[in-house]
């Protein structure tokens, strides 16, 4: 007999997303935070341990992007050993992080995002999820899946099925690909472009019904960070950092991700555990800038790969100079797997892919390493200092949602104003849902810049000019 | 009283049908009779209680159980749910009780609007609307009351592991023909099988992490 249970929304490690919007005295949007209520003692945490540990250790940051982590603090471990790793390990580090980047891209696109603009922005929450996908389009929602599982057997058949892949190391990597897992990925890569074709064409279908929401949903100036390959191509590991304006100008460009602290503050709210850091010759509010897919396909002059790089050129035409809104964030995310597809079908074919010179060897060589890697969500940086004895003194992690923080907050408050004027002290429906979504565009991952665990509900407040609470409204 | 079994493992009969060959140990991995499924964050104290059990289980290898170990739920965790006969969701709880407790889970269509992750009844109704089939499903939770960062465990969750390990081998127990119950082996209260008690000193076996059960 069915048996009716209750089960608390927060049975594991709880973490809020949570929204304040200010009001002027006038009764309009002054400004607006998004708050992370979660403890970050990660750094801390790290100190004492030795540096090659780091990579295991870091993979457990976060569920959704282990991937990006272990490959960040790899790559810090090849700065203190300071060797140049071979170009086999090189390779299949770049072959994991497309996996990544192609499985975290479809979770976020399909599953996350995909059911407000197709089943319509004001349909019930309740409605508007992957099950109303399923309900209204079953094709679409079980590619997906199948399409993050691909990515995901990328990162299995390299690295194996423990939770979290610490297979690079700092030197290089732990196994090989055997010819046949690099056939098994092959055999797979015709079914998922079928589905990003598809889902681009979706996309294009349905952007022009979201005019609105390209022009309020985060969509102002900001720099654009990002990394690009000498000849200023899409790059996603090992390649330099560009950083560009909203009009496409290029300000600063083959910055060396090891000296990040001299172009790159950090500043603390009061408010959020979340790190925001800045273009530091700028300075804050100039200096703010945005990472992820929206700010590597604005860095970038060509994709490097064909199909990826035809459709750059039609997203580049959705901007004067950069493309500033951040709703196609969902758009440069699709482009960004078909890039990663492309990527991957062109290193199965590389002879240096199957190699078993794996690893470089050498002791500690410099007292401080940086890694950095571009993450799903943006450019992921791993700063260590360590003793004589490769044991850890300092850890400084920047993460791409941290980068993003600032960006969050104006878009959060963009489309607060939208929606609420003129004294007004609602806060009506289509605000909490394309707030939301706003945040949403971004992709954050509250576990990963945070180091929390858990679900996330939205809590977002109304605060007048005396700080008084005017109205709260929860979603779990 | 808790009652325990070590039988699982040491049993030759389970030996034997573990070596009855590759096909045999293919259709375990993907038609078990029981799928397991713990998650958590390892390095948050007790949320790790998932993982841990589960990866003790992995060390039993049990017939016809397939065990996973995930930090979270995610989408496609739907697929192998769907090609089990039956599935257990692992989990720490902060809620009270605190105790052990195992519960019939129904798929329910659950939205997280900030999260990355899903929850077990969400998985459930993906499983039966995207593969075509639901397993029953049991959520089994161990109390949890210390999250801070690093690997060991309060007290209270070693405990909770040590007892859902049990209940879990109870219910391999039964849900596979031809397998005595292993309730059957009377303990007395508070005794645990040797493994349990390998892993309540801190002797893991290959494959543990480090600061295991």
């Amino acid at each position: 007999m069915p048996q009716r249970i209750v089960i608390d929304p927060v049975t594991r490690i709880e973490g809020h997303a949570k929204i304040s919007i200010y009001l002027d005295e006038e009764g309009n949007v002054a400004d607006a935070e998004f708050h992370v209520v979660e403890f970050r003692g990660f750094e801390k945490f790290c100190e004492g341990r030795p540096f090659h540990e780091m990579p295991g250790i870091t993979a457990r940051v976060c569920g959704i992007c282990p991937v990006s982590h272990v490959l960040a603090s790899a790559r810090a471990g090849d700065a203190i050993m300071a060797v140049n790793i071979p170009p086999a390990a090189d390779k299949l580090r770049r072959l994991m992080n497309l996996g990544q980047i192609v499985q975290s891209h479809a979770l976020s696109f399909f599953h996350l995002s995909a059911p407000d603009f197709l089943l319509g922005w004001d349909a019930p929450p309740a409605q508007r999820n992957v099950f109303g996908l399923i309900a209204a389009n079953p094709d679409l929602a079980r590619a997906g899946i199948r399409l993050r599982q691909f990515g995901q057997e990328i990162i299995e058949r390299l690295g194996g099925k423990k939770i979290h892949p610490a297979w690079a190391v700092p030197g290089g990597v732990r196994s090989p690909l055997t010819p046949e897992n690099r056939d098994a990925i092959r055999a797979r890569l015709p079914e998922a472009f079928t589905t990003i074709q598809h889902a681009l064409e979706l996309w294009k279908k349905t952007m022009s019904r979201h005019q609105r929401e390209i022009q309020i949903f985060g969509n102002f100036p900001s720099l654009f960070l990002g990394m690009v390959t000498p000849d200023g191509g899409w790059e996603h590991h090992g390649g330099k950092l560009r950083i560009t304006d909203s009009s496409g100008s290029v300000i600063a460009d083959q910055l060396d991700p090891q000296r990040y602290y001299e172009f790159i503050g950090e500043s603390v709210q009061t408010s959020s555990y979340l790190k925001s850091p800045f273009y530091l010759p700028l300075g804050l509010p100039d200096g703010m800038y945005r990472v992820g897919p929206l700010a590597r396909l604005n860095v970038a002059e060509h994709m490097g790969v064909p199909r990826a790089d035809a459709e750059l050129k039609q997203f580049k035409k959705l901007g004067r100079g950069a493309v500033t809104s951040s709703f196609l964030y969902h758009y440069a995310r699709l482009i960004e797997i078909l890039a990663c597809l492309e990527f991957i079908e062109q290193l199965l074919d590389d002879r240096d892919l199957l190699g078993d010179d794996l690893r470089a060897d050498a002791g500690i060589n410099a007292l401080r390493g940086v890694g950095a890697s571009e993450a799903p969500r943006g450019t992921l940086f791993h700063d260590y200092t360590v003793d004589r004895n490769g044991i850890l003194k300092r850890v400084n992690l920047i993460i791409a949602t941290g980068q993003n923080n600032l960006a969050m907050n104006r878009t959060v408050a963009q489309i607060a104003r939208h929606y609420i004027r003129n004294g007004s002290t609602e806060i009506p429906e289509p605000l909490l849902n394309r707030v939301e979504h706003g945040i949403r565009c971004f992709d954050p991952c509250l576990s990963c810049s945070t180091h929390a665990a858990g679900q996330m509900p939205l809590r977002v407040r109304l605060i007048g000019p005396d700080g008084t609470i005017l109205r709260e409204v929860t979603r779990d | 009283m808790t009652r325990a079994s070590n039988r699982a493992c040491s049993s030759p009969r389970a030996a034997t049908r573990n070596k009855s060959g590759p096909s045999n140990r293919s259709d375990r991995a993907t038609h078990p009779a029981l799928l397991v499924i713990g998650y958590g964050n390892t390095l948050r104290g007790d949320d790790a209680a998932g993982p841990r059990v589960a990866e003790a289980l992995e060390a039993l290898r049990l017939p016809g159980v397939q065990v996973l170990a995930c930090h979270q739920l995610t989408p496609e965790l739907a697929e192998p749910i769907a090609q089990a006969d039956r599935v257990v969701f692992v989990d720490a709880a902060v809620a009270p009780p605190r105790k052990v407790r195992l519960r019939r889970l129904t798929p329910r269509t659950t939205a997280q609007p900030m999260s990355h992750a899903t929850d077990p009844r969400a998985l459930l109704t993906l499983a039966r609307e995207l593969f075509g089939r639901v397993p029953r499903a049991w959520w089994l939770t161990i109390p949890a009351v210390r999250f801070d960062f690093g690997e060991s465990l309060s007290a209270t969750t070693r405990r909770g592991i040590a007892l859902a390990l049990k209940r879990i081998q109870r219910l391999a127990a039964d849900f596979l023909p031809g397998r005595p119950a292993v309730g059957n082996h009377s303990r007395s209260p508070g005794q645990t099988d040797g493994i349990t008690k390998r892993r309540l000193r801190g002797e893991h076996p290959q494959g543990c992490p480090r600061g295991g059960l």
